[in-house]
């Protein structure tokens, strides 16, 4: 992923084609404790996102080539994640409805319950 | 006549197929819903919906969730992320109802709603902690001690919980100094619990130094817990814990041998407080706790609540400081587990057991949804009711943003199903939180939102600066390295879960 230094911001160019809005959102939001993100639609094809410390100080050549890959890395993973919860969500929510449905059900059997010792359960 | 025991003996024992007696021609699966997270360089994480596990070299999740694996090549994994339901050769898994199960015992703990009530019973204390969030050096028990009215109310609320088994705990202050409320408190509590059919567990926490032979008496009649606080040895504990005469420590140790001389040695127990003058002495402390006899230790940051916050240069400290000191106490236990000697540290204990067992466990901080209100309420010196132990902290501030109404005035409906109950309840399931939603520690770890409000100042709070998140990443993923570092130190883990020696 190429990147540029402007102003002592990284600006990096990220292919809407492979990353979704929210797996952009998702993998930035744990930047946002030292860097303060804008992201911009740029055009059709790129969105356009600006980095630059929170405490206002210069992201400098070497900082900005690290975060660069760190992010890219980060993209993938949370594309990754992103893949996995919109792949799964259906059989989650089935995992969660049937823990929590609330019901019983009396066991009905479909034969005659044999009573050897002349118990009648059905008159319990 | 045939033999009617014949079919079973016939009958193939064996309950799994030979691997080669699936199709291994299709490289098709689906997957199921789990997260991951990268443990190291050479190391992912991942974690299904129901905390299952597997740990696996770098790189092999890519491999997963684009479908490259090959049935034959990489049997093992194959079998393992079938077996452990990660994926599923079909698009609706065969055991989904095992895996609802499973997700159900996960979240048992809801089952039975609030267990845990803690009455404080008096704001009174002869102690003036430095890092202490509420009490009051004060003679004055009208203002500043629970009424008997508000305590049979407390009782009345308790009781309606549809909880089988309730715990009452008296707090302070110091809890001993109303000693006379605390005997009419379980005297009351007993009896409507006994007409009930209820449980009952009572728990004094106390710092000990006035605890006499008519009350450790009272305790024993009366099975109950005390839960005390010890910070390491006296040049540690005296300077955090002031009182006249500068002899907490040596009171603190007198009562716990006097307690458990008359209520047996189980019956005490001791909690931490993590000071900035503690963090310089991780083995010190450790080395206090097995010297008393105690073979466990709650190595607990301390809390951002009320008069805590006060006190800088005392109480704050970074997170990344609390977790060196942490790891290097942790060291230290796990030296002595090694050459023998039983002795659990219990913050890593309730994490372990929610990653080792499919069982939750009823500790409140860890919990999602969270322990407030669900598993524990607060009835204050006052009558006021707070949603935790940590929300009336923050009312001795004057911020009043957890108080859910006075037992004077609500209901047990309005208290706990009210409409302040129903707010808090948007941010706290870290399954539906930022940050929390896709991380794979999300099963072992839990939501906190009073604890987001006095650190971030909202319920949801920002998960990139926040201390909870922070400390409790650091902590899970530590117990997984080591345990993968070496396998001695998964079996002490066990131990530590089952009390298995």
């Amino acid at each position: 992923m190429n990147y540029d230094l402007n102003n002592g911001s990284l600006i990096i160019k990220v292919d809407k084609n492979i990353y979704s809005e929210d797996v952009l959102y998702k993998c930035l939001y744990w930047y946002t404790n030292k860097y303060t993100v804008f992201i911009e639609t740029k055009d059709d094809h790129y969105y356009s996102v600006s980095i630059k410390l929170a405490n206002d100080l210069s992201v400098n050549e070497e900082t900005a080539k690290q975060l660069n890959e760190q992010i890219l890395r980060d993209l993938i993973d949370f594309k990754l994640r992103d893949i996995i919860t919109k792949e799964t969500q259906t059989v989650r929510e089935l995992i969660v409805a049937k823990a929590f449905a609330n019901f019983q059900i009396d066991p009905q059997y479909d034969f005659d319950i044999s009573d050897p010792v002349g118990f009648n359960p059905d008159n319990v | 006549m045939n033999n009617p025991l014949k079919p079973a003996l016939d009958k193939k024992t064996r309950k799994f197929k030979e691997y080669n007696s699936y199709n291994l021609q299709s490289n098709n699966y689906y997957l199921l819903p789990f997260r991951f997270i990268r443990l190291d360089e050479q190391n992912e994480l991942l974690v299904n919906e129901v905390g299952d596990f597997l740990i696996v070299s770098s790189g092999t999740v890519e491999r997963i969730v684009n479908k490259k694996l090959d049935k034959i090549s990489d049997e093992e994994l194959y079998a393992d992320l079938i077996a452990a339901f990660f994926i599923s050769e079909t698009p609706i898994p065969a055991l989904l109802d095992v895996i609802s199960t499973r997700y159900r015992t996960k979240k048992s703990f809801l089952d039975h709603f609030t267990a845990l009530h803690i009455f404080v019973i008096s704001l009174r204390c002869e102690h003036t902690c430095h890092y202490c969030q509420v009490s009051r050096v004060s003679e004055n028990k009208k203002a500043f001690d629970m009424q008997r009215h508000h305590i049979d109310k407390g009782i009345d609320l308790m009781m309606k919980s549809p909880n089988p088994h309730i715990t009452m705990e008296f707090q302070g202050g110091e809890a001993l100094l109303a000693f006379e409320n605390i005997t009419y408190a379980v005297i009351q509590a007993k009896e409507k619990a006994m007409l009930l059919n209820k449980k009952i567990s009572f728990v004094i926490c106390t710092n000990l130094a006035v605890i006499t032979d008519e009350m450790l008496k009272f305790c024993k009649e009366h099975e109950i817990l005390i839960s005390s606080s010890l910070d390491g040895p006296s040049f540690i504990h005296n300077k955090n814990r002031h009182r006249n005469g500068n002899n907490s420590y040596e009171l603190a140790v007198k009562g716990i041998e006097e307690s458990r001389q008359v209520l047996g040695f189980d019956r005490v127990s001791a909690l931490l407080t993590t000071t900035n003058l503690s963090l310089l002495y991780p083995h010190e402390i450790v080395d206090e706790y097995y010297k008393l006899g105690f073979r466990n230790i709650f190595l607990r940051p301390i809390s951002p609540y009320g008069f805590a916050n006060y006190n800088e240069r005392k109480n704050h400290y970074k997170t990344s400081e609390f977790l060196d000191f942490y790891k290097k106490a942790l060291d230290k236990i796990i030296e002595l587990n090694l050459r023998g000697e039983f002795f659990r540290e219990d913050y890593a204990a309730i994490i372990l057991r929610k990653i080792l067992t499919p069982f939750p466990v009823g500790y409140v901080d860890l919990q999602s949804p969270a322990g407030m209100i669900n598993s524990v309420i607060v009835f204050n010196y006052d009558g006021k009711v707070y949603a935790t132990d940590e929300a009336r902290m923050l009312a001795e501030t004057k911020d009043y943003t957890f108080e859910l109404g006075s037992l004077d005035t609500h209901s047990y409906e309005e208290l706990f199903y009210g409409d302040k109950a129903r707010f808090f309840s948007d941010a706290w399931t870290n399954e539906s939180l930022p940050g929390c939603s896709e991380c794979a520690l999300q099963s072992y770890c839990g939501a906190d939102p009073v604890f987001n409000y006095a650190t971030q100042g909202t319920f949801i709070g920002h998960r990139p600066t926040s201390s909870f998140c922070e400390r409790n990443m650091a902590i899970i993923k530590h117990l997984f390295l080591l345990m993968e570092k070496d396998a001695r130190i998964k079996t002490i883990f066990r131990t530590w879960i089952t009390g298995n020696n």
